[in-house]
């Protein structure tokens, strides 16, 4: 199995898309909500799919086509879907963020926290 | 978003650069986002190397890469030192000049394998294994001829090139077919314990630490049957050595060469096993076979590739056939780059052993 335990931050950026979007997960809709996420970044969409590629290497997503619909030319789509251990991870991975945050609001001070709590939405 | 779609004649453009494996939803996907022609086929190209890297990474294997690297080079600098001698590999630049189409022709490979791949993971037959590596070659031969249009000093002989790209060739397409037919699996079984005692009955781990036994005998056959050409090769070398240094360095690669099939034969040595041995037993013989080949790959370095490297840089250096220290530099590099591979290529193995041997120490 591939190395899960070093997880990059645009792959959790994809994660999280992918776990929010449900079953309405695929290239156009994950590349939209991963750049909403990593505002003010521009996200790419050929950087989407690289990243897809090796999250389901990894075994945290899978994948699979769907049947062809006219708005998109015939073409079918490649759904994404959270595995198991892509949500263990992604768990993970939220859990050491927030501590981060708890312990960057500590030093920084609380009107810090609350300024970019309020930007952050 | 734009219901209509890109020009039929674009969007068959894109498609015949895209890689099957992510034509479908790729070109949907950029359908879907459709605004204009410019900024379809803008995103279309920015989108494009980066799959095809992403279907590179996921369809090479970076030993069997290596391993055709070393075959691709290497045969094109057989050829040209069999055509044209060693003056043509060491007086003019013939090292530097007949990796151009050998690099060239791995990056076909690569692209070959990369458009290949329609996801469904069927293994390439003979056939497509001989496409591919003759769809290489072409490659190599066409980038040769175009990069020494551009730098002459890059020039190789057409005959060389021709005789080097189909040797190259053959043993590609021949190393792909070994390993298709599962051969490569089956030897690195023959080398690893294939062994999983969590989802085995009793039995079946009887049957697996009997089947492990055979495999070391007959990896041990292999061994002496395998090992001494190399070493006879070097006694013939120092029979025929033109000084003191080069017999020296000769001695040390045999010396290394054959303390080398001693530690490998004592590696898959390991254990004993009764005609009727208990489960404990199995395991117990298990547990020495898997420390027998760990500690061969924890001292790769020293014990197989220190002695027969620092030998052959001996004879390269020693060798007054070529003239000249800077001369000598591609042979000496060439040496350190295939035995550091073989190191490398050996010790990849050894997560997977480790492991095997935690899985091990959890059931017991």
């Amino acid at each position: 199995m591939a190395q899960t335990d070093s997880l990059g931050q645009f792959e959790q950026l994809v994660l999280t898309a992918i776990l929010t979007l449900g079953d309405d997960a695929y290239g156009v809709t994950i590349h939209s909500k991963a750049e909403e996420l990593a505002r003010p970044k521009a996200v790419s969409l050929g950087a989407v799919y690289v990243t897809l590629d090796r999250l389901e290497d990894k075994h945290l997503v899978s994948s699979w086509l769907s049947d062809p619909t006219p708005e998109r030319g015939g073409r079918s789509k490649r759904c994404y879907r959270l595995e198991a251990l892509g949500e263990r991870v992604l768990r993970e991975s939220a859990l050491t963020a927030k501590r981060i945050w708890d312990v960057t609001t500590l030093a920084w001070g609380k009107e810090w926290g609350k300024r970019w709590g309020k930007e952050l939405g | 978003m734009s219901n209509s779609g890109p020009p039929q004649a674009l969007e068959k453009i894109v498609a015949s650069l895209m890689p099957p494996a992510c034509r479908e939803h790729v070109l949907g996907d950029l359908f879907e986002r459709y605004r204009s022609n410019r900024e379809y086929l803008r995103e279309a190209l920015l989108i494009l190397p980066l799959v095809v890297a992403s279907r590179i990474r996921r369809k090479a294997d970076a030993n069997v890469l290596l391993i055709e690297a070393f075959a691709t080079y290497l045969s094109f600098v057989a050829v040209g030192w069999q055509f044209y001698g060693a003056s043509f590999l060491y007086e003019h630049s013939g090292f530097l000049r007949l990796a151009v189409p050998a690099v060239a022709a791995l990056a076909g490979l690569l692209l070959f394998d990369a458009y290949f791949d329609r996801g469904n993971r069927e293994p390439m037959g003979p056939v497509q294994s001989a496409a591919g590596a003759a769809f290489a070659m072409v490659a190599g031969l066409a980038f040769q001829f175009l990069l020494a249009g551009l730098i002459p000093r890059l020039r190789v002989p057409l005959s060389v090139l021709l005789a080097g790209g189909a040797s190259s060739a053959l043993l590609v397409s021949g190393l792909r077919s070994f390993r298709q037919a599962g051969a490569l699996r089956r030897l690195r079984q023959s080398l690893e314990c294939q062994f999983d005692p969590h989802r085995m009955s009793a039995e079946e781990i009887r049957t697996a630490a009997f089947r492990i036994r055979t495999r070391a005998r007959v990896v041990r056959m292999v061994l002496c049957l395998g090992g001494w050409p190399p070493a006879l090769v070097w006694v013939w070398a120092m029979r025929h050595s033109p000084n003191l240094a080069y017999s020296l360095g000769c001695g040390i690669s045999l010396a290394g060469t054959t303390y080398g099939i001693y530690i490998l034969q004592k590696g898959f040595s390991r254990g004993r096993l009764e005609a009727d041995p208990s489960l404990a037993m199995c395991l117990e013989f298990y547990r020495r076979n898997l420390e027998g080949r760990l500690d061969l790959l924890r001292h790769v370095w020293p014990r197989l590739i220190a002695l027969p490297l620092a030998g052959t840089l001996i004879v390269f250096a020693a060798d007054p056939a070529i003239p000249g220290f800077w001369l000598k530099v591609p042979g000496l590099v060439l040496a350190i780059l295939f035995y550091g591979s073989l190191g490398w290529l050996v010790q990849s193995r050894a997560p997977a052993f480790q492991r095997q041997f935690d899985a091990l120490d959890q059931f017991e």
